[in-house]
């Protein structure tokens, strides 16, 4: 008899917790349905329309992604932020790690330096786009000003094809304060044990990096690769004021600077969108980034796990 | 810890009050945002519902007007609102410049747009294109507007499909030759190129370099971009499309335009030319302008030029003649883009009858005389022609000159044009900087402009 | 002898050298606040004079006042305020309610809500970008601020994990005691667990801050009106049709960042708490 009760204040105690549980995440499932779920959906049915910010849309089959994989641009435009991908990913990564095991040492200026990395990823981006911007003139800037003084005549950073992305890169890395926190964080809680063992052992430092140091970070660091990777792919703002800054009109309404070198895949699907009003192409190639970017991250992921059982964590 | 909460505290008072500042404050200043102009007309302060408000006997109408001119030409966009609302009492124009083409599009596409906007002819045929323009055909044989005194080809570039969507307040052959009387009396010139091969010859003897290789005078037209990117070509009879609206990225002119742009930018070194192209954008228009500075021989540039070199330079001792041509085709000389300013109505416009209302007067003889002379353009309008304010603009001779010879090339009034003048600047883009022999360049272009319309 | 005098050289010239090189770095990081502050003291002339140098020449304060006018910066303080004050409260709500739910009540939806959190960081802005816009277009609500605070009311994924980090470190014991006291599941989330997550709470308010201020994209796509852009969008006026006022728009940009960095130092250790414990995988 006490067993069936049991069962039955069980249930409504199960019950009990799955409304509780449901109410208290209430927010986010509207909001997940509201601001994620439904115009993921809509946005797939979109890709397979035509319309502009004034029509209605009106089912056009395949015919955007014939577009998109005819189009010439969608091409330049996956170059470039694959450049960026491939590029500035581990360039930012190798800062970071520098910059986190400088500032995981103790050091009587530890703070004031630790700041001085880090306030870049705090200041608002289109502030600090502006500036570079500026830093990047090629008469009037800094940089070159400063080349010249060591006898090199610097390029036309933002004027260049060559140049461009680079300079992008440039700007990348001096926003890789909040990667570098994580990366010294997790450095600092390598317990000491470990190198006081390989001391004992006779280790130098350098191993006792490659040794302990890499692979009790391992995971944090793939992460960061993870987020780094996935940001690459978002690139818009920047390009965005750098190709506003440098002439708007001039260069016609729907620029991706110059020789569309820094036009970005998220920057094309916004022209496509607001300039050239083709909301379905927009839409498809939206879509199509989505993919990417969810195989990426899924397959990364995974590889994540893989790492961390080889190395031991 | 205590400071810290204090400090906290302070933070939060103060972001808290910035923000009920910035509520409060709602009802306080107006909507136009860069025009800082010394009011010698009242403003009327508008509240946040700035649309068509209806009038309840006295109170008038709003009419948003969105322009795309800013500083001393937004003063004169100024001028012509409080005329017209001088001039009658049902409808109030409110002025806004708007230069951030992407904002103009989401707002005329959403309706919380202008009832109207004056715009280049070039973005007229794109909003055409995408819907946004309301047809003013029916306006116009309702009120039996006047339209004999506009020009005929200005009234072409508003005209799509037969129908009227806007009225042209300005227009002509919009650029033309400027060129610097000093540096060409130093190189032994006294009488300006009237061909291209001699524009050459000059550019070449002016055009002098620093001693670790920068250029300090540039003699050949190549700035501003969006003339090398038309008239340069145009000089050599080349062109991007033809009467038909069908693209031709692979002219002759433009191939030889292209090989003399090359040739002249190899001879100095392709770096360094794209390097004081670079300084020239950055001081595009400002007091730093490189031909106020007198640090560029010929420019190929617009009717707003005389004015703003007032404003910047008065001293600089200049002169301005028709684009000159090739020996082989000596009729084109003077040819230039033909660029008007309209002002259309949006689809979404609140308040159509009020718009119309005053498109009309703003292109009409006394509101286009304001925007005219202010500007420093050509007028659209023939009888405007003999008004002694408008002949006195510095420069006019010139330019009307070149009107006369009908050698202006409209836009071409196609859907995908913004998509094909970004390939051509990519382009051009890909030549300028040595990537790509003018030819291949073409080749490519014309490649990947097959799927445009 | 020898041996352990050239080990302490060694070891000298490697602190020398590490010393020169954090300071190399340092000044690197630095100098485009340098810039930004420099030329924000010197007229455009002097900016554009050559031979080109870091400093002014002439030291200037026209460029504040200056820049106040050409966009109504005050007004867009306050409409930026407005937004980063309803965005921390809607966060700081919503946030610890999901992550509560996720992390102490064990109920069938917790797994799958959680996978799905992570699913979400990965979708691109502008796949909801165009379906979004054309809905707040629909209900008429562009040019206002609902679509940039609206969502902040449901919880960010981003600082639920946070958060859920945090909740999860709380004591079980300290709740079921509270349950056997008789204290209802809402009782004991608001009265044990909101007050213990203070730390987190404040990191996500930081963060919260962070975003709105410097929120760009959303207000470039819903705010056209002038009189309701935001400091980021008013920052991009000084950039001109045909040229930027780069001496007024560093001024600018100067007041714009000095909130963002009093804030920083204020709070520094929050912040540094909060991006080390975003960085634990779940």
């Amino acid at each position: 008899m006490s067993k069936r009760s049991d069962t039955r204040r069980k249930r409504t105690k199960n019950r009990r917790q799955n409304i509780n549980g449901f109410l208290f995440a209430s927010p986010w499932i509207i909001g997940f349905l509201c601001f994620s779920l439904y115009p993921l959906v809509s946005s797939l049915y979109y890709s397979f329309t035509s319309f502009s910010p004034v029509s209605q849309p009106v089912w056009v089959g395949l015919k955007n992604f014939e577009n998109i994989f005819t189009d010439s641009l969608v091409l330049k435009a996956l170059k470039n932020t694959l450049f960026m991908s491939l590029v500035s990913t581990p360039l930012n990564l190798l800062c970071a790690l520098s910059l986190a095991l400088i500032c995981a040492k103790k050091f009587k200026a530890r703070g004031i330096v630790r700041t001085i990395y880090f306030l870049p990823s705090v200041i608002p981006m289109i502030a600090g786009t502006m500036v570079w911007i500026w830093m990047f003139d090629p008469t009037y800037g800094v940089i070159n000003n400063v080349l010249s003084k060591v006898g090199i005549n610097g390029p036309s950073w933002l004027l260049d094809p060559k140049t461009t992305k680079w300079s992008l890169v440039m700007m990348g890395l001096w926003n890789v304060g909040t990667a570098m926190l994580v990366i010294m964080n997790a450095v600092q809680e390598v317990s000491s044990s470990y190198y006081e063992a390989a001391k004992i052992d006779g280790a130098n430092s350098v191993q006792a990096f490659f040794h302990i140091t890499i692979p009790g970070i391992a995971h944090v660091i793939v992460y960061q690769a993870i987020l780094n990777l996935i940001n690459s792919f978002q690139y818009f703002q920047q390009v965005y004021i750098i190709i506003r800054a440098s002439g708007g009109n001039a260069m016609g309404l729907a620029s991706g600077g110059p020789a569309n070198s820094i036009l970005m895949y998220p920057l094309y699907i916004f022209h496509n969108a607001f300039i050239y009003m083709d909301m379905g192409k927009a839409s498809a190639m939206a879509w199509l980034l989505f993919i990417v970017v969810a195989i990426m991250t899924v397959f990364m992921t995974k590889a994540t796990k893989k790492v961390t059982d080889e190395l031991g964590g | 810890m205590k400071r810290k909460k204090y400090l906290a505290l302070l933070m939060v008072g103060v972001v808290l009050s910035a923000s009920i500042i910035g509520c409060g404050d709602s009802g306080k200043q107006t909507s136009e945002a860069t025009s800082v102009s010394e009011a010698d007309t009242p403003k009327e302060s508008e509240t946040e519902e700035t649309e068509a408000v209806e009038s309840e006997g006295g109170e008038r109408e709003i009419v948003n007007y969105w322009h795309i001119h800013t500083n001393e030409e937004a003063k004169v966009e100024d001028e012509l609102i409080a005329a017209y609302n001088a001039s009658q009492d049902k409808y109030e124009v409110v002025g806004l410049s708007m230069t951030d083409q992407q904002k103009l599009i989401v707002a005329m596409s959403s309706d919380e747009g202008p009832d109207v906007i004056f715009t280049s002819n070039s973005n007229l045929t794109t909003y055409y294109f995408n819907g946004l323009l309301y047809n003013l055909q029916k306006y116009v044989e309702r009120d039996q507007t006047d339209l004999s005194q506009f020009m005929d080809m200005a009234l072409e570039t508003c005209t799509f499909d037969g129908d009227l969507y806007g009225l042209p307040n300005s227009g002509g052959a919009a650029i033309q030759m400027y060129y610097n009387k000093d540096l060409l009396a130093a190189a032994g010139y006294n009488e300006p190129p009237a061909t291209m091969e001699e524009l050459y010859e000059m550019a070449e003897k002016i055009t002098t370099v620093t001693s670790n290789g920068d250029i300090d005078v540039l003699g050949y037209p190549l700035f501003p971009f969006a003339s090398a990117r038309q008239e340069l070509i145009y000089a050599f009879g080349g062109t991007w499309w033809d009467e038909e609206g069908n693209l031709t990225p692979q002219s002759e002119g433009a191939l030889e335009s292209l090989n003399t742009n090359m040739k002249f930018r190899e001879q100095y070194g392709v770096e360094q030319v794209q390097a004081f192209l670079g300084t020239a954008n950055t001081n595009r228009y400002t007091e730093q302008d490189m031909f106020f500075v007198g640090k560029q021989a010929f420019r190929f540039d617009g009717t707003w030029l005389p004015t703003m070199i007032e404003e910047n330079n008065p001293d600089l001792n200049y002169g301005i003649t028709l684009i000159p041509a090739t020996e082989d085709y000596p009729e084109l000389r003077g040819v230039s883009r033909y660029e008007s300013g309209t002002m259309a109505m949006p689809v979404n416009a609140a308040n159509k009858e009020g718009a119309w209302d005053f498109i009309q007067f703003a292109n009409g003889y006394e509101g286009a005389k304001i925007l005219n002379v202010g500007r420093g353009v050509t007028p659209a309008r023939y009888d405007l022609l003999e008004d002694p304010e408008i002949l006195a603009i510095p420069g006019f001779d010139v330019f009307i000159e070149a009107n006369k010879l009908d050698n202006g090339i409209n836009y071409p009034k196609i859907k995908d044009y913004a998509k094909y003048v970004s390939l051509i600047d990519n382009a051009l883009d890909l030549v300028y900087n040595g990537y790509m022999s003018p030819e291949e360049a073409l080749a490519d272009l014309a490649e990947q402009c097959k799927g445009l319309e | 002898m020898k041996s352990s005098q050239f080990y302490q050289t060694k070891r000298f010239i490697v602190k020398v050298l590490s010393a020169l090189l954090i300071i190399v770095l340092c000044i690197i990081f630095l100098t485009p606040f340098i810039v930004m502050i420099s030329t924000s003291f010197r007229t455009n002339a002097d900016a554009f004079t050559q031979p080109v140098s870091l400093f002014p020449r002439e030291w200037t304060l026209e460029n504040f006042p200056a820049a106040m006018n050409v966009i109504p910066y005050w007004r867009y303080m306050g409409n930026t305020s407005f937004i980063t004050v309803l965005s921390i409260i809607g966060n700081v709500i919503s946030t610890p309610l999901v992550a509560y739910s996720l992390s102490k009540i064990k109920w069938k939806g917790a797994p799958i809500i959680s996978g799905l959190l992570l699913a979400t960081m990965m979708i691109p802005y502008t796949v909801t970008m165009i379906p979004l816009y054309r809905i707040y277009s629909k209900l008429h609500l562009t040019n206002t601020y609902i679509p940039l605070i609206l969502p902040t009311f449901f919880g960010s994924s981003y600082f639920i994990v946070i958060v859920r980090q945090f909740i999860g470190s709380i004591s079980d014991s300290l709740l079921e005691s509270a349950k056997i006291d008789g204290a209802n599941e809402f009782q004991r989330y608001s009265k044990i667990v909101l007050p213990l997550c203070k730390p987190a709470l404040t990191t996500v308010a930081i963060y919260a801050f962070m975003n709105a201020w410097s929120d760009y994209l959303a207000p470039m796509i819903y705010i056209s009106k002038t009189e309701k852009l935001t400091l980021s969008l008013g920052l991009q006026q000084f950039m001109g049709e045909y040229s930027t006022d780069w001496a007024r728009l560093m001024a600018a940009a100067v007041v714009f960042v000095i909130p963002v960095v009093i804030f920083y130092i204020i709070f520094q250790r929050n912040f540094v708490q909060g991006v080390s414990t975003s960085g634990i995988k779940e």
